[in-house]
């Protein structure tokens, strides 16, 4: 018996060896933030800064899993109302992902462009504020996200996977996952709150009630749209209407874009120590500043 | 130990078929053709009884225990040598017959539901020293105990055997219930009812209630060496290297129970214990 433990020691000190190497060779670091080495580069991060935004860009920016891919199929759907034509972006919308080269090829796409990105304000090119491009901002409740975050992790083959809940949760809330620190991001976008140019989206009142979240962004972008035509939009973004056709629209990795989740599903993973924990992190990072209000934390975070 | 090694089964299906049950109690098969025996077992008025539902802090409880009625230094007693010296009624070894024997005083076990003790206690005849756990620590760590079996251990997952607990299904029976049937009775002249928290949390009140109710008369220097070798033992305990780090800290099912299984647990023990006065401690 003896004998056998010491062999089961040793391969799970290799084992373990081996998922420590893997995970830290998946990421790269920017400015102190990790990010996944099989969409990041430097190169493209270096190239990034001379980006040149247009006043009549549309920035849609979201810590990951915050629901980035509702909103530009939202957006997407209300410029097809506006303007009769498909909105096609030959690019992979993710601004800080993809090759360097990609922002030469973007100067020649016709206006409006639809970007996306999950970084904190202060790591986006200049171009974007000074531009004055219309930026939405989507927030979720860091339970639910954190909850998500690693379920995508797990379930997307070719990005970090981490062996337990209890381990990611460890690395989220120390801001060692995947652009950064949930919390240095809400801080960071904080400071935009109050721009004309700027909205801030909540996930949950999206969810609760899409008509009505579809009309005040389509009242921010200034289109006019009819009520009927915010109902057909909203009908066809439901999480069911885009989940069905994910693979089409996001190709292979579209149905793990579009896991199924509930708010409130974070219960059955938070421990009740990391519940503790989260909700201290929340009350000296957020609570107190615009934000931490409008995130509705009291009623999604606490049990 | 061994023996309960030797008899925890290991699936759950298997977990399920080896109890069996006595007037609608789930009791572990060693108890099996017994009950009658129990119920007659000879009682001394010199007899003192430990009485806890698994995993309540027995251990802890018959060494304090032992410390306050025989006033010995805590090292010359070894945690092996105890469980040796103090049986467990209802286990197969030693045995009802060589518990009879044994010389006077006794320092027996059990975690038999009151009902099923020997009638002879329900009449008074014997001290009883019953403690009580909050059942969410309790449930962690009967369940890190069904799990470091080595031979035979469960194999479900905790939240199983959470439900389990909640819906009395496991060895002797409901713990509200047994809880419950033992605090009805905490006013009974030879009956003292524990917490295992107040251990941790009022160490110096619980020796002055145990010696008062063993009868144990003492200066107060010896009073105070006592309380002192005392808080030694229930430090050793909580640090012993044999036991997962942490195992008898109160607030452990922190780090286990998720949000949503606290959350159902909290239903339970609210409809279960909610006519009841009985209170515990969940975190320190």
């Amino acid at each position: 018996m003896a004998e056998k433990s010491k062999f089961i020691e040793y391969i799970d000190d290799a084992l373990e060896k081996s998922k420590e190497t893997a995970l830290s060779q998946l990421f790269l670091t920017h400015q102190g933030i990790p990010y996944p080495v099989t969409m990041c580069t430097l190169e493209t991060f270096r190239a990034l800064d001379a980006f040149e935004a247009r006043s009549d860009d549309i920035l849609l920016a979201s810590y990951p899993k915050c629901g980035s891919n509702w909103i530009l199929h939202i957006v997407s759907e209300l410029i097809f109302a506006v303007s009769k034509k498909k909105y096609a972006c030959p690019e992979f919308p993710v601004l800080e992902c993809g090759d360097a080269e990609k922002y030469q090829r973007m100067k020649r796409l016709p206006s409006p462009r639809i970007l996306t990105t999950h970084l904190h304000c202060d790591k986006l090119p200049q171009s974007v504020f000074k531009s004055k491009a219309k930026i939405l901002v989507m927030f979720r409740n860091p339970k639910d996200t954190a909850v998500s975050f690693f379920h995508f992790h797990n379930d997307v083959p070719d990005i970090p996977s981490y062996a337990s809940w209890d381990e990611f949760f460890r690395q989220f809330i120390k801001g060692q996952v995947s652009w950064g620190s949930y919390f240095d991001f809400a801080i960071n976008w904080n400071k935009h709150i109050d721009e004309e140019n700027v909205k801030f989206i909540l996930y949950e009142d999206l969810k609760e009630n899409l008509v009505v979240g579809i009309k005040q962004i389509s009242e921010f972008l200034g289109f006019s749209l009819t009520d009927a035509q915010i109902k057909t939009i909203s009908a066809q973004s439901t999480f069911q209407a885009m989940r069905a056709k994910s693979q089409e629209t996001h190709g292979a990795i579209g149905p793990f874009l579009f896991r199924k989740g509930e708010v409130g599903d974070w219960k059955s993973l938070f421990n009740e120590t990391q519940n503790q924990e989260m909700d201290e992190r929340f009350k000296e990072s957020l609570a107190g500043i615009s934000l931490g209000d409008k995130l509705k934390y009291d009623s999604y975070c606490l049990a | 130990m061994a023996e309960s090694e030797a008899e925890t089964p290991g699936t759950p299906g298997e977990f399920e078929s080896k109890y069996f049950e006595f007037h609608g109690v789930r009791l572990p098969p060693f108890c099996r053709g017994k009950m009658e025996d129990i119920a007659d077992f000879p009682v001394r008025p010199s007899d003192v009884w430990i009485v806890t539902y698994p995993k309540s802090g027995t251990s802890l409880l018959q060494e304090v225990v032992y410390l306050v009625s025989q006033g010995a230094d805590p090292d010359e007693i070894g945690l092996m040598n105890i469980d040796e010296q103090l049986p467990v009624l209802e286990y197969p070894q030693p045995g009802l017959d060589i518990i009879k024997e044994l010389t006077s005083p006794r320092l027996i076990k059990s975690h038999l539901p009151y009902r099923f003790l020997p009638s002879d206690l329900h009449n008074g005849d014997s001290k009883v020293i019953y403690m009580a756990r909050n059942p969410k620590d309790l449930v962690v760590s009967y369940y890190q105990f069904h799990r470091s079996l080595r031979t035979m251990s469960y194999r479900g997952t905790f939240q199983e055997f959470c439900r389990r607990f909640m819906n009395d299904k496991l060895g002797y029976g409901s713990w509200f219930e047994h809880v419950q049937e033992f605090w009805e009775h905490r006013m009974d002249a030879n009956v003292l009812f524990l917490k295992y928290e107040d251990m941790h949390r009022d160490l110096v009140t619980m020796v002055e209630q145990l010696a008062r109710f063993l009868g144990v008369s003492c200066d107060k220097a010896q009073l105070e060496s006592l309380i002192e070798h005392c808080h030694q033992l229930v430090d050793q305990c909580c640090n012993a290297e044999a036991l997962p780090v942490g195992r008898g800290r109160v607030g452990l099912w922190k780090d286990i129970f998720t949000v949503s299984m606290n959350e159902k647990f909290d239903l339970v023990y609210k409809q279960k214990m909610g006519k009841c006065d009985l209170t515990f401690d969940f975190y320190l």
